[in-house]
């Protein structure tokens, strides 16, 4: 088990003044999806290679736990091997549920992104006045 | 390559090695039927060795071709005294390829490919969607 | 769903009362209007940080993954965006009459 933190050593996501809580968030939402995609594309590269355990990536945990606190700045990115009942040549790399995963991965990806976007959308709409 | 669209290396890596593999099965294939005289070691059949790589944070960065393994020189000693190769006792030596082998093997490498070439298409993709941000 | 907690008023409430300063000025009549005017406003304001509170609420769950439904989210953003461009262009309009007010030869 690795634990990592999502911007390396606690730092904070923003300090930028038009930055909040939501964007904060979001980005490091942002962050912990490209962690779980670089790790499912890892799994799927080594679909056949003999001993390789999956890796499974979570930072809804620790996201949730920090906003419940109060401070959305901070999330860690926590890497797991996966449990999962190993094939013949130990792997246990379950295609389907890869590529599923690899899918609602890109999908939450772009809820994450519009939401964002709608974010910076409204700033825009109160920094401009039109 | 450069390490901001890392993703993708990752992907390709893994397309790396079940070209790889692809090849050495159409190499066994290819050579399945040799045939030798009985002082000469058969044909090898080519496997592939891989192991998974880590980046420096120790998160999985796809996977590599380690080296390669050969199999038995012995082969398949074979009784055909007609064949122009055979020895005074009628024996020649054949590849100890298995084609059945060979076609499960070569499924294995294609899926895996096609795999990570989905996998590619999504980073991609997800690339795409970051840099839609602000837009 | 969080979306129904919006209150339907909301955008119909500010455009009778954008009508009601045009009708107002227009008869010359003026400071129940006026009252009204500034009511409307207020409230509006209201509604419209709930509208983005409801919105960011629903954004928070989209990046921990417990959103329920992603039309919740993708509604309650694009109505917060377009309930913040009526306000603005409501108190553009409202500035624009002022303005003409102050121009005018008396």
């Amino acid at each position: 088990m690795r634990d990592h933190n999502i911007h390396g050593g606690g730092a904070k996501v923003s300090i930028s003044p038009i930055s909040d809580g939501v964007t904060n968030a979001l980005h490091l939402a942002l962050n912990g999806l490209d962690a779980r995609g670089r790790a499912i594309t890892a799994n799927v590269a080594n679909i056949e290679t003999p001993g390789y355990h999956a890796a499974q990536v979570d930072f809804e945990t620790s996201l949730r736990a920090a906003l419940a606190r109060g401070d959305g700045n901070e999330a860690q990115i926590e890497t797991r091997t996966s449990l999962a009942a190993t094939r013949i040549n130990g792997n246990n790399v379950n295609i389907d549920f890869e590529l599923m995963a690899g899918e609602e991965n890109a999908l939450r990806q772009q809820l994450t992104v519009q939401a964002l976007n709608a974010k910076y959308a409204l700033l825009r709409t109160a920094i401009s006045g039109q | 390559m450069s390490n901001v669209f890392g993703t993708l290396g990752v992907s390709t890596s893994g397309m790396g090695v079940y070209k790889t593999w692809l090849n050495a099965v159409a190499d066994n294939v290819a050579n399945i039927n040799n045939v030798v005289s009985t002082d000469q070691p058969a044909f090898r059949e080519r496997f592939v060795l891989v192991e998974p790589m880590v980046d420096a944070s120790g998160a999985g960065a796809g996977a590599r071709v380690s080296g390669v393994e050969f199999g038995d020189p012995e082969g398949r000693v074979t009784y055909e005294p007609n064949n122009a190769l055979a020895d005074e006792n009628g024996m020649v030596r054949r590849a100890n390829v298995d084609l059945t082998d060979q076609m499960v093997y070569m499924q294995l490498a294609q899926r895996g490919y096609q795999a990570n070439v989905a996998t590619f298409k999504h980073a991609k993709t997800a690339y795409e969607t970051i840099l839609s941000i602000g837009r | 769903m969080a979306i129904l907690s919006i209150p339907p008023i909301s955008v119909s409430g500010l455009l009778q009362a954008g009508n009601m300063t045009g009708a107002a000025g227009a008869a010359g009549a003026g400071a129940a209007s006026g009252v009204d005017f500034a009511n409307s406003l207020t409230s509006a304001l209201d509604e419209l940080a709930k509208v983005h509170q409801v919105a960011d609420d629903l954004s928070l769950q989209a990046a921990t993954g417990d959103l329920q439904a992603v039309q919740d989210m993708v509604i309650a953003t694009t109505e917060a965006q377009l309930m913040t461009e009526l306000v603005v262009n409501v108190r553009n309009k409202a500035v624009e009459a002022f303005n003409d007010i102050m121009r005018m030869q008396v």
